[in-house]
C-alpha cells in the first residue's frame, strides 16, 4: 500500500492531510490525479471544513469496503452499525450539506447512504409530517391540492 | 428510495416534490405491499404507465395475509393442525383477502412495461385470470426473481412459461395454494432451460421422489431448495444426492412438513454426508409431522 499523502483544503481554508487510498474514494480527486492536476494542495471550493471533516471520517472507515461477496458477515455488520451511529448524530441540515458535498466530490457510497437516510425520513409519513420535518411551505392552490389528494386517495386511507 | 405509498404521500407536500414524483425513475421499484387495502387496478395501471421503460421490480398484495402464518417455512416452531383444520384453512384462503381490489387481470400493463422487469412478487391476490397472468409474464423476459404466494392459479403453466420465455430466472418462490398438479415434461423442461436457478422454493407441490431428484440434481448452480409441504416424497431421492454432494453447490435443503418423509432415508443421507471429508451442505432442515 502506498504511503502517499494528499492535502485537501476546504472552502474556508482548513487543511486535511489524508492517505491517498482514502482520497481515492472521491472520484473528483482520482480524476485530478490522473490528469496530474493534483499539485501540493487540492482546493475544494464547495466544501466547508466541518463537512469535509465528517466526510473524511466516513471515507476512512469505508476505505476497505467489504465487497458484496465478502464472507465476513461480522465485518459487514460492524460497518453497518458504525454507519447507523455516524448518521444518527447528524441533524438534517448537516446531512443535506453532506449530500451536496458527496455529490461534488463524486463519493458515490456516501451520496447513496446519506440520500437514503433522508428518504427514510419520508417513509410512512403524511404530507403534513413531511412538511414539518423539512420545513416545507405548501405552495399548492386549494384546487391543486384537492386534485392531487383525490388522485392519491388510496395512500391516505388507513 | 421509499416505498410507492410514501412516494405518493410526499408528492402531495408541495409542487417541487409533485414534479419530482412524476419522473419515471421514481417508479423503477413499485412496492404496493404497504398499501394493499385501497390499491386497485386504476392505481396500479397509473403507476405502471408512469414507470415507462424504467420498471425493474414490482411488489403487490398483502405480505402478512391472515392464514399465511401457517404456511411460512421461516417460522421456527411448526404449528400442528389436523386435516380438517388444514382443509378449512385452504378454504378460508380461497375467499378474497379483505380489501383486495385488484381484478383478475391487474397485471396486464406489464405487457407494455415489463420488458426490463427483473423482480416480481405477488402476495395473496386471490384468483387471477390464468391467460392474463401468462401473457403478462411472457413480456418479462429479463425476470430473475419471481415470487407468487397465495394466488389461486395453476402453477404448472407458469413453470412451463418460465422455461420458454423467462430463462434468466435465478430466484423462484411458488406457493401452490391452488393444489394444481405438475408433470414430468414440465419439470424436465424447467430444469433444462432455466440454467441460472440458484434458489428454488416450491411449497405444497405434489412432487414424488423422482421429480424431487430431477429438481435437486438438475440445476448446476442450485444453492438453496425448499420443498416443504410436499406430501409425496419419501426421501429416496436423497440417496443419489448423498453420494454426489461433493460435486453439488447445494448449501441449503429444506423439507418441512413432508408428511411421507421416511426417517430411515434421512438418517442414511446424513450418514453419507458425515462420511465426506468436506461438508458442502450447510443446512438440512426436515421435520416429519405425525398427524
Amino acid at each position: 500500500m502506498s504511503s502517499n499523502k494528499i492535502l485537501l483544503t476546504s472552502s474556508d481554508g482548513e487543511s486535511f492531510e489524508i492517505d491517498e487510498a482514502v482520497a481515492r474514494k472521491f472520484l473528483i480527486i482520482v480524476h485530478m490525479m490522473e490528469d496530474n492536476c493534483a499539485g501540493e494542495a487540492i482546493p475544494l471550493e464547495n466544501v466547508t471544513g466541518d463537512i469535509l471533516s465528517k466526510i473524511i471520517e466516513y471515507a476512512k472507515m469505508h476505505v476497505n469496503e467489504p465487497s458484496e461477496e465478502d464472507e465476513d458477515e461480522e465485518a459487514k455488520k460492524n460497518l453497518d452499525s458504525w454507519d447507523a451511529k455516524f448518521m444518527e448524530k447528524l441533524d438534517l441540515e448537516t446531512i443535506f450539506k453532506i449530500i451536496l458535498a458527496a455529490n461534488y466530490l463524486n463519493f458515490e457510497g456516501l451520496l447513496g447512504f446519506a440520500s437514503q437516510t433522508v428518504a427514510d425520513y419520508i417513509k410512512d409519513k403524511t404530507p403534513e409530517e413531511v412538511r414539518e420535518i423539512f420545513n416545507i411551505e405548501n405552495d399548492f392552490t386549494p384546487e391543486e391540492e384537492e386534485e392531487i389528494r383525490k388522485e392519491n386517495a388510496w395512500t391516505f386511507n388507513e | 428510495m421509499v416505498d410507492t405509498k410514501s412516494l405518493m404521500q410526499a408528492s402531495t407536500c408541495f409542487t417541487m416534490f409533485n414534479k419530482c414524483a412524476m419522473d419515471p425513475l421514481c417508479y423503477s421499484h413499485i412496492d404496493l405491499t404497504k398499501a394493499f387495502k385501497y390499491v386497485d387496478d386504476r392505481v396500479l395501471h397509473t403507476l405502471l404507465n408512469r414507470s415507462g421503460k424504467q420498471l425493474r421490480s414490482l411488489k403487490l398484495g398483502r405480505v402478512d395475509a391472515p392464514g399465511s402464518v401457517f404456511r411460512s417455512s421461516c417460522l421456527p416452531p411448526l404449528i400442528h393442525y389436523r386435516n380438517s383444520a388444514s382443509r378449512s384453512l385452504k378454504l378460508g384462503r380461497d375467499a378474497p383477502s379483505p380489501g383486495c381490489f385488484f381484478t383478475r387481470s391487474c397485471l396486464d400493463p406489464l405487457k407494455l412495461t415489463g420488458n426490463l422487469l427483473t423482480s416480481l412478487h405477488i402476495y395473496f391476490l386471490g384468483f387471477m385470470n390464468m391467460d392474463s397472468l401468462l401473457d403478462s409474464l411472457s413480456a418479462c423476459s429479463n425476470l430473475t426473481d419471481l415470487k407468487i404466494v397465495g394466488v389461486n392459479v395453476l402453477l404448472e403453466p407458469i413453470l412451463e412459461l418460465l422455461a420458454r420465455k423467462c430463462c434468466l430466472i435465478e430466484h423462484l418462490f411458488l406457493d401452490n395454494c391452488y393444489q394444481g398438479m405438475i408433470t414430468y415434461p414440465t419439470i424436465k423442461l424447467f430444469v433444462t432451460n432455466c440454467l441460472k436457478i440458484t434458489s428454488l422454493t416450491l411449497l405444497d407441490f405434489r412432487l414424488n421422489d423422482a421429480m424431487a431428484q430431477i429438481l435437486v440434481t438438475g440445476f448446476r448452480i442450485l444453492k438453496y431448495i425448499n420443498l416443504s409441504n410436499t406430501a409425496g416424497i419419501t426421501g429416496s431421492f436423497l440417496r443419489n444426492l448423498g453420494h454426489r454432494s461433493n460435486d453439488s453447490p447445494l448449501q441449503t435443503l429444506i423439507l418441512r412438513d413432508c408428511f411421507s418423509l421416511q426417517e430411515r432415508e434421512v438418517v442414511e443421507f446424513l450418514n453419507s454426508l458425515i462420511g465426506e471429508t468436506s461438508d458442502p451442505l450447510d443446512t438440512l432442515m426436515y421435520q416429519a409431522t405425525t398427524v
